[in-house]
């Protein structure tokens, strides 16, 4: 419970969503947060936009485009929220995020691959 | 008032069932009034219910595992029973009793044996070989230990109220929907398995934080024993695979409570979905087994063959190997299903694939052996025997892993066979390995070696004797779960096996009668120094038992194999190591929050089986109102003052002196090369002796990464709920429609969500400058946008529910609920513990315990965005676009 054990001084390591304290932390960190804050609400604002059919992006396009911009957002999010990063003392944060991002693009991916056969192969093709 | 409850629950016309459980219940009455007459309940709380140490959670774990070993084993014998009996004949069980007998077979031995047994040998050992004093949570360690004794509360309560699942032990739909199974039975099997099944998860989570993050100095990844790194691929598959599960079992929930259509066969729902999610849980779960099972032959073979492990590097691949392949490959269990040739071709050949990794472990162990003094004592036996039996349960592996042949072979008792035989002669032979090897650990005397020695003879031929017959059968055309049958042909196969379930019955007899001798004759056995089987790793450096503190200093690890190196360097020199500095140590406090949230978990899943809604919200507000006392202790750890430490390590140095003066016999010393140098060439090799490791990391690391893994494990339940509505949505005619979501609404539920998540953000760092009113201020905004968030929604909900857009519509209806109502729920769990941690804040100040809890608030807020921009661009903007 005391103190110390929570500041490992010179530690290799980081926590999750332990941002760098510096000598500015307050306003380098609000900062940190505004920015996210900007680009998460236009990512949001572009993917609403895409979705409103402007007929700026063709149209069969307009799915791919929605994923891009979510994964894209998914990533603001990740950093400038999450504090993940690509720096040595979060490797293991980011391998684990690593892991489960394998896990659930295999679940999604091979659920609608195995499912898209057994559809094809095994429904009534009426009344469908 | 009951629900569901009345007196017809309980079978009084069936006399099997009525005189088990009579029998039973007489058994736990004794021994309730024993405890009591002989006053050991003070001893009983104090010492093991209340404990949240690794060693005594471990060794309740097993006992637990062998306990139900005991009632699975009695379910197989029945079963080996009714069909030596039943041919051209209705045998002595009917079918709707059998049906249960089969069910409740294999669900209590895969969960309630198998995994069992495994985490508990995981938690006895691993802290102990990492040079660590517990594991990262001891308290959530204890939670998870007393979730999973309620999965087996319930399980078996199944026995004398209601019935059990007759639908197989993953309870296929349609037939576990609620038209073709409208009794309780399936409802034990789902909530007590869904129970127990968060205990496995948070254990998961435990110990891959307890691997990664709290070894010992020097302890490297690469220096760790096989048996850890088989803990860390297990975990982490724990990790992976069971919220899958969860997601499968609440869809299931949701078809028989709340007439959701996921898997039942109108309204677009798909039972081909079912099959698929729980095997992409249900095969990981088979590596989740097995996996601790090879780390415990790798030490026990090392041990007993006097030699370092051969190919430890090539181990710790497979492992690895093993541990992502595992999700590659579970269409194998249902390639008749009808997938095409391209899927069923590419999971063959994964299936196949699979085994490479698997091979390369058995060579290691061979030439572990080769050219060692091997010692045949009790663990070794078994893992011999497991060798044998293991690579003849993979060859009919590989042999099912080939579409063609599974088509014959599929639900065939050759299926049966192989996977008894894979998982007794590996998972079970393992656990008894390890069993009888930390047995002298964990009590301190040795089991005694003649009625171990049969039991192990029993089994094995058993095994063969009960298994063999069924490849025969299955290859003869005899399908599985079969409570009568007319093929004259099949009839001596099936005596024979019943023979074989005898002798394993023999078996099991002499296990019992090896514990009583064996605590019997105690004194004879007692093992003195720590180290009864010349030992390598860490573990045997220690007491036997071991302080509850483990190392009264952390060990200094300068290379692979930590004790062997301290030892013979200690024989070397004649001398022990110079006397450590004591320092005072802390530890956790004792806590009765695991049993009393199992309590809870008890009421609350007993209530929703019988539809007793006001016991549910009973069994919810005692469960949260525990958390919250848990939460709100002023002292989780007691000090052990460095005198004491200096005292009770006296007396180990004292019991190692004959080690060290070669007076202890069969401890080998070998020629020691003075300084314990790694080759500097090799992969990962560090100039320091410590490796570059400096030791367990702080508790906010701690505590941080371990909710980081909890977190991405949700990640992965959302994955299956989101898998299913990407299957489903367009199942039916009226998938998404623009008419059906309001984009406005769903704009500003967005903006709720993404400004709440600054505030929290602002709040965190208000929190870390250590100022109150900014804290405050932060997380009441936080709170207050994300319940704007939760009522938009659920008015949504309400908007639906009223033009007759309920989740009972079609398929992609109740998809959307589920995802979209379970990010809900997430907010508004979100929103309790908010409520919780801002009054604690207040009232106890920037402690750095609630410290560590914001921080895992704002990480798991913060995540909750991340799956709305899932939904909100994939389910809503997706489905409205034209």
């Amino acid at each position: 419970m005391s103190e110390h054990q929570d500041q490992s001084v010179g530690s290799d390591d980081a926590a999750p969503g332990d941002q760098e304290a510096g000598e500015h932390a307050v306003a380098a960190g609000v900062r940190n947060y505004l920015i996210g804050l900007a680009l998460a609400a236009g990512l949001t604002v572009a993917s609403f936009w895409v979705a409103s059919g402007t007929g700026l992006i063709y149209p069969p396009g307009v799915p791919m485009a929605l994923a891009a911009l979510a994964i894209g957002q998914m990533g603001v999010h990740l950093a400038f929220f999450l504090h993940i990063t690509t720096g040595p003392d979060n490797t293991n944060n980011a391998l684990a995020l690593a892991f489960g991002v394998m896990i659930v693009g295999i679940v999604i991916a091979g659920s609608l691959w195995i499912m898209y056969h057994m559809n094809t192969n095994m429904m009534l093709p009426s009344d469908m | 008032m009951l629900g569901k409850l009345s007196w017809s629950a309980i079978p009084f016309s069936q006399p099997i069932p009525m005189a088990a459980s009579f029998v039973v219940i007489v058994v736990i009455l004794a021994t309730l009034a024993w405890i009591t007459l002989k006053g050991h309940w003070p001893y009983l709380w104090n010492e093991w219910i209340t404990s949240v140490d690794h060693k005594k959670v471990g060794v309740m774990y097993c006992a637990l595992a062998f306990l139900m070993l005991i009632r699975g084993f009695t379910d197989a014998i029945m079963m080996r029973s009714q069909q030596a009996l039943a041919f051209n004949a209705p045998g002595y069980l009917p079918p709707e009793h059998y049906d249960q007998i089969f069910s409740a077979h294999g669900t209590i031995m895969i969960f309630f044996v198998a995994m069992t047994f495994m985490i508990g040998l995981m938690n006895f050992v691993v802290p102990l070989q990492l040079g660590s004093r517990d594991v990262a949570f001891p308290t959530l360690n204890s939670v998870s230990l007393w979730l999973n004794a309620a999965g087996v509360l319930l399980v078996n309560m199944s026995l004398v109220i209601g019935e059990f699942g007759k639908a197989g032990w993953l309870s296929f739909p349609p037939l576990s929907e609620l038209k073709y199974s409208p009794g309780v039975g399936i409802d034990y099997y789902l909530w007590a398995l869904q129970i127990s099944g968060i205990g496995t998860l948070l254990t998961g989570v435990n110990f891959v934080t307890t691997i990664l993050k709290i070894r010992a100095p020097g302890m490297t990844l690469t220096r760790m024993p096989i048996f850890c790194w088989t803990s860390l691929a297990s975990s982490l598959l724990m990790v992976a695979a069971f919220p899958i599960l969860t997601a499968t079992f609440a869809m299931l929930l949701l078809d028989r409570y709340l007439g959701f259509h996921f898997f039942t066969d109108s309204a677009g729902g798909n039972s081909m979905m079912y099959m698929n999610l729980i095997w992409a849980w249900g095969h990981p779960e088979v590596y989740i087994l097995i996996l601790p099972a090879f780390g415990v032959f790798s030490e026990v073979i090392s041990t007993f063959s006097g030699k370092p492990l051969f190919g430890y590097r090539s181990m710790i691949i497979a492992t690895m190997a093993i541990c992502i392949l595992a999700f590659g490959v579970w269409l194998h269990h249902f390639f008749t299903m009808g997938a095409g040739a391209d899927v069923n071709g590419f999971f063959g050949i994964m299936s196949m694939i699979i085994a490479v990794p698997t091979g390369v472990k058995i060579f290691n162990w061979l030439f572990t052996m080769w050219g060692g003094r091997v010692r045949f004592e009790q663990p070794i036996l078994w893992a011999l025997s497991f060798m044998i039996t293991f690579v003849v349960g993979g060859m009919t592996g590989v042999l099912l892993a080939v579409p063609p042949a599974d088509f014959v072979l599929h639900n065939s008792l050759f299926l049966v066979a192989h996977f008894h035989n894979v998982i007794i002669g590996g998972v079970l032979f393992g656990a008894f390995a390890g069993y009888t090897y930390w047995f002298p650990k964990a009590f301190g005397f040795k089991l005694h070696e003649g009625t171990g020695k049969a039991a192990f003879w029993c089994w094995t031929i058993g095994f063969y004797v009960a298994f063999l017959p069924l490849y025969v059968l299955g290859l003869e055309g005899m399908t599985r779960r079969m409570q009568h049958y007319d093929v004259a042909e099949w009839r001596p196969w099936l005596l024979i096996a019943a023979l074989g379930a005898v002798i394993i019955l023999f078996g099991i007899g002499f296990q019992i009668a090896q514990l009583v001798i064996s605590i019997r004759r105690r004194e004879k056995l007692r093992d003195l120094t720590g180290d009864p089987w010349d030992g390598r790793t860490l573990e045997w450096s220690t007491f036997s038992p071991p302080p509850h503190f483990n190392f009264a200093v952390l060990p200094n690890i300068t290379g692979a194999e930590a004790y062997w190196g301290i030892k013979q360097k200690a024989i070397e020199q004649r001398r022990l190591t110079d006397l450590p500095d004591y320092k005072p140590i802390e530890m956790p406090r004792n806590s009765p929050t695991g049993f009393v949230v199992a309590f809870f978990a008890v009421v609350t899943g007993f209530a929703l089986i019988w539809h007793i809604w006001w016991m549910v919200i009973v069994g919810l507000v005692g469960a949260f109102a525990t958390f919250v006392v848990f939460a709100w202790r002023d002292r989780s750890e007691f000090e052990l003052p460095a005198d004491e430490l200096a005292r009770i390590d006296g007396e180990r140095r004292k019991a190692r002196i004959g080690i060290v003066e070669g007076r202890e016999k069969g401890i080998t010393p070998v020629k020691y090369s003075g300084s314990h140098e790694e080759d500097p060439n090799r992969l990962g090799a560090r100039a320091e002796p410590d490796g570059g490791h400096k030791g367990p990391a702080s508790k906010r690391i701690v505590t941080g990464y371990g909710f980081w893994i909890f977190l991405l494990s949700d990640f992965i339940l959302f994955s299956g709920f989101y898998a299913a509505y990407a299957v489903l949505s367009h199942a039916t005619a009226g998938g998404p429609t623009p008419k059906l979501f309001d984009l406005k609404i769903l704009a500003v539920e967005t903006a709720c969500l993404l400004l709440s998540s600054f505030a929290c953000g602002m709040a965190t760092i208000a929190s870390n400058a250590r100022n109150m009113l900014w804290t405050q201020i932060g997380y009441l905004v936080t709170g207050a946008l994300g319940l704007g968030f939760l009522s938009l929604e659920i008015s949504e909900f309400a908007r639906m529910l009223a033009i007759g857009a309920g989740p009972d519509r079609s398929a992609f209806l109740s998809a959307f609920f589920a995802l979209v109502g379970l990010h809900g729920l997430h907010v508004a769990i979100g929103l309790l513990w908010l409520g919780t941690m801002m009054a604690q804040i207040w009232a106890k100040g920037f402690r750095a315990d609630i410290m560590r809890r914001g921080l895992c608030f704002a990480l798991f807020w913060h995540a909750l965005d991340i799956i709305w921009v899932g939904i909100f661009t994939n389910v809503y903007l997706l489905g409205t676009t034209p």
